[in-house]
């Protein structure tokens, strides 16, 4: 093994024990998207929807690389995967909730349906939401508490 | 409100226990270990600032997800699955469960 990598490893392992070193600050920057105060409710969580399923698609990436990690045990691997494939039934109907949201946001822009629908539908939105977010909160904390 | 990304840490949390359970107790395992750790981390941010940017853009241009790119998040989602779906049956049967 190279010093170089060597060095490259501590460095990742201090930060992963939790370490300060100046590398690990940048690592734990947290990403923030601030939403606009008065963008209507119904935008900001379509967006919220958005940006979970996409960080469930890294999450999903994640799992797909640790699954095919030779060097680590195969059931800590197996645990990753099936967390990964466990949550994705939630992240589907929110998928769907979605594009039911969308489609009568579109008929109330052309005039054909009430506006108490796009109330309802984004109400339905954000319980899906709740739901998905829950269970992918749930399946990180599982992952990391099941593997200690 | 605040849209919060699943800080990479979270993610480097849950890999670290990973490697955990999977340490070798050799301090060479655990370096190389380490590294690859770091290396999924890095690639995991790297996608983490795409995702960033184009929330950034729905917020900046006060709109939602397009359909185009729903409709590209399923075509992810589902492809990811398809991969886990194999990995978790060669897994399975190493494992014997």
């Amino acid at each position: 093994m190279s010093r170089g990598l060597a060095i490259a490893g501590m460095v990742g392992w201090l930060c992963l024990i939790g370490v300060t070193v100046p590398s690990c600050t940048a690592l734990r920057e947290p990403y923030q998207v601030v939403q606009k105060a008065d963008e209507p409710n119904d935008v900001k969580v379509a967006q919220e929807v958005g940006i979970l399923l996409g960080d469930f698609q890294i999450y999903q990436e994640a799992a797909v690389a640790i699954g095919k990690n030779d060097t680590l045990d195969a059931s800590a691997r197996l645990k990753v995967v099936d967390s990964a494939r466990a949550v994705k039934p939630a992240m589907d109907d929110l998928s769907e909730g979605l594009k039911q949201y969308q489609a009568v946001k579109a008929a109330l822009l052309a005039g054909v349906t009430p506006t108490q629908k796009l109330e309802v539908v984004t109400a339905n939105l954000e319980g899906w939401y709740r739901n998905a977010n829950q269970l992918f909160q749930q399946l990180k904390s599982d992952v990391a508490g099941g593997a200690k | 409100m605040n849209a919060n990304f699943l800080e990479i840490a979270e993610l480097l949390d849950v890999l670290g226990a990973v490697a955990g359970i999977a340490k070798a107790g050799t301090v060479g395992k655990v370096l190389l270990h380490a590294a690859a750790l770091v290396r999924l981390g890095e690639e995991a941010r790297a996608r983490r600032k795409l995702l960033v940017q184009q929330a950034k853009v729905w917020v900046a241009e006060g709109r939602e997800p397009s359909t185009e790119e729903i409709a590209r998040l399923d075509t992810a989602r589902d492809g990811l699955d398809a991969e886990l779906a194999v990995l978790q049956a060669d897994l399975r049967a190493r494992v014997g469960s």
